[in-house]
C-alpha cells in the first residue's frame, strides 16, 4: 500500500463517517477534512508503515499546506519516540487511523489530540514517586528511570484479557521488556501469559501490581 | 464505520485462513454484534490451537486491507477451556454474524 492508495482508503472510509461532511485529497498523502461539529484540518496519511520514524514526519516538512494530524493505517504500528516527539514538537496530533476518528468527534484542535489511554499510563509513570524520569521509546514502550533502582521497561498492551499471544506478539514487536501492562483495569491475565512474560525473564501486571513493582528492585 | 460488506470480507478472509491452517475458530462479539451501524470496529476472538499457528494468523492479519477495522484478540485453546472468553463475551461465531449481517443489508 503506498501514501496515495492510503490517502484513498482513508478518504473513502471517513466519507462514510457521520461527523465527517468531506474529505478530499489536497496533495500526495495529504487529506482535507471538513467536519459536522468543528472545523476543517489538515491530515497526513503516512500510508501503511509498521514503523513510522521521526523520518517519516519530517519529511512533510516542505508541505504546500499546514498538517494538523499524522495518520498512519495501522492500528497496532508502532511509532518510534523520536517520531512522537517530532509530531508533538511540531505541533500536530498523532495516532493511527481510530485515533483520527476520536480526534475528529472530540477535538476543536485536533494539533492538542493525545490518546487518553496512553496518556493516562505516561502521565501515572511521571507521577510514581520511584520514578525519576520516564523515556517514550516506542509508543506503547517505557524506560523508567527510578531513584535509587535499575531502569524498568514496560510495554503496555491493549487486552482486555491478556493471553499468551499478547506476550509473544509485543516481545516479538518491542523487544525486550521488564513487564508487560494490562491497559484494561478489567478482565484478566492468563496464567499462560504469565508463563509466556516469565519465559522471557519478564512479569505480566495489571496497573496496581505494576506500581507495587515499581517500587522493588 | 464498520459497514455490512466489510463484514463479509473478514467472513471471507477467516474463512480462507481457517482452509490453510488447521484449529482456528474465529467470533465476533462487542459492540458491532448489536448495531453494527455505529461500531467503530469489529471485536474479534481467535482461537488457534499452537504457537505457530498464532503467529501465521497475527501475520496474515497485519497484510489484510481491513485490519485497521479490527480488534483482534486471541487465546490459545487451553486459554479458551481455562477462562471460558467465548462465553463471558456472548461471541457468536463470524460465519453467522457475517450471514446475519448480510441477511439484515438485503431487507428493503
Amino acid at each position: 500500500m503506498n501514501d496515495d492508495w492510503a490517502a484513498s482508503w482513508a478518504a473513502d472510509k471517513l466519507q462514510s463517517d457521520s461527523d465527517v461532511t468531506a474529505a478530499e485529497i489536497v496533495s500526495a498523502g495529504v487529506l482535507r477534512i471538513d467536519r459536522k461539529e468543528y472545523g476543517p484540518f489538515i491530515a497526513a496519511i503516512l500510508g501503511e508503515k509498521q514503523s513510522v520514524s521521526n523520518v517519516d514526519i519530517e519529511s512533510f516538512a516542505g508541505s504546500e499546506v499546514k498538517i494538523n494530524f499524522f495518520a498512519n493505517i495501522p492500528r497496532d504500528a508502532i511509532w518510534t519516540g523520536g517520531a512522537i516527539n517530532a509530531a508533538r514538537a511540531w505541533p500536530a496530533g498523532h495516532g493511527g487511523f481510530a485515533d483520527l476518528g476520536r480526534a475528529i468527534r472530540n477535538e476543536p484542535d485536533v494539533t492538542r489530540y493525545r490518546n487518553k489511554e496512553l496518556a493516562f499510563f505516561e502521565d501515572g509513570f511521571v507521577q510514581h514517586t520511584a520514578v525519576r524520569s520516564v523515556e517514550r521509546v516506542y509508543d506503547r514502550k517505557f524506560r523508567l528511570e527510578r531513584f535509587g533502582k535499575p531502569d524498568f521497561v514496560v510495554v503496555l498492551i491493549d487486552a482486555y484479557d491478556m493471553s499468551a499471544e499478547d506476550i509473544r506478539s509485543a516481545y516479538s514487536r518491542y523487544g525486550h521488556f521488564d513487564g508487560a501492562l494490562k491497559m484494561s483495569s478489567y478482565g484478566s491475565v492468563t496464567s499462560q501469559a504469565k508463563d509466556a512474560a516469565a519465559l522471557f525473564g519478564a512479569g505480566a501486571y495489571k496497573w496496581g501490581e505494576l506500581l507495587g513493582r515499581l517500587n522493588r528492585a | 464505520m464498520i459497514r455490512n460488506q466489510d463484514v463479509e470480507k473478514i467472513a471471507q478472509f477467516a474463512g480462507e485462513l481457517s482452509r490453510q491452517i488447521s484449529g482456528l475458530n474465529w467470533f465476533a462479539f462487542g459492540s458491532c454484534c448489536d448495531r453494527i451501524d455505529e461500531a467503530e470496529d469489529l471485536d474479534l476472538i481467535v482461537i488457534y490451537e499452537d504457537m505457530e499457528a498464532a503467529a501465521l494468523v497475527r501475520a496474515s492479519l497485519r497484510e489484510f486491507e481491513l485490519y485497521p477495522l479490527l480488534d483482534v484478540s486471541m487465546f490459545s485453546a487451553e486459554e479458551q477451556r481455562d477462562h471460558c472468553f467465548i462465553e463471558r463475551r456472548g461471541a457468536m461465531p463470524l460465519e453467522v454474524f457475517s450471514k446475519a449481517t448480510n441477511r439484515v443489508s438485503m431487507t428493503p
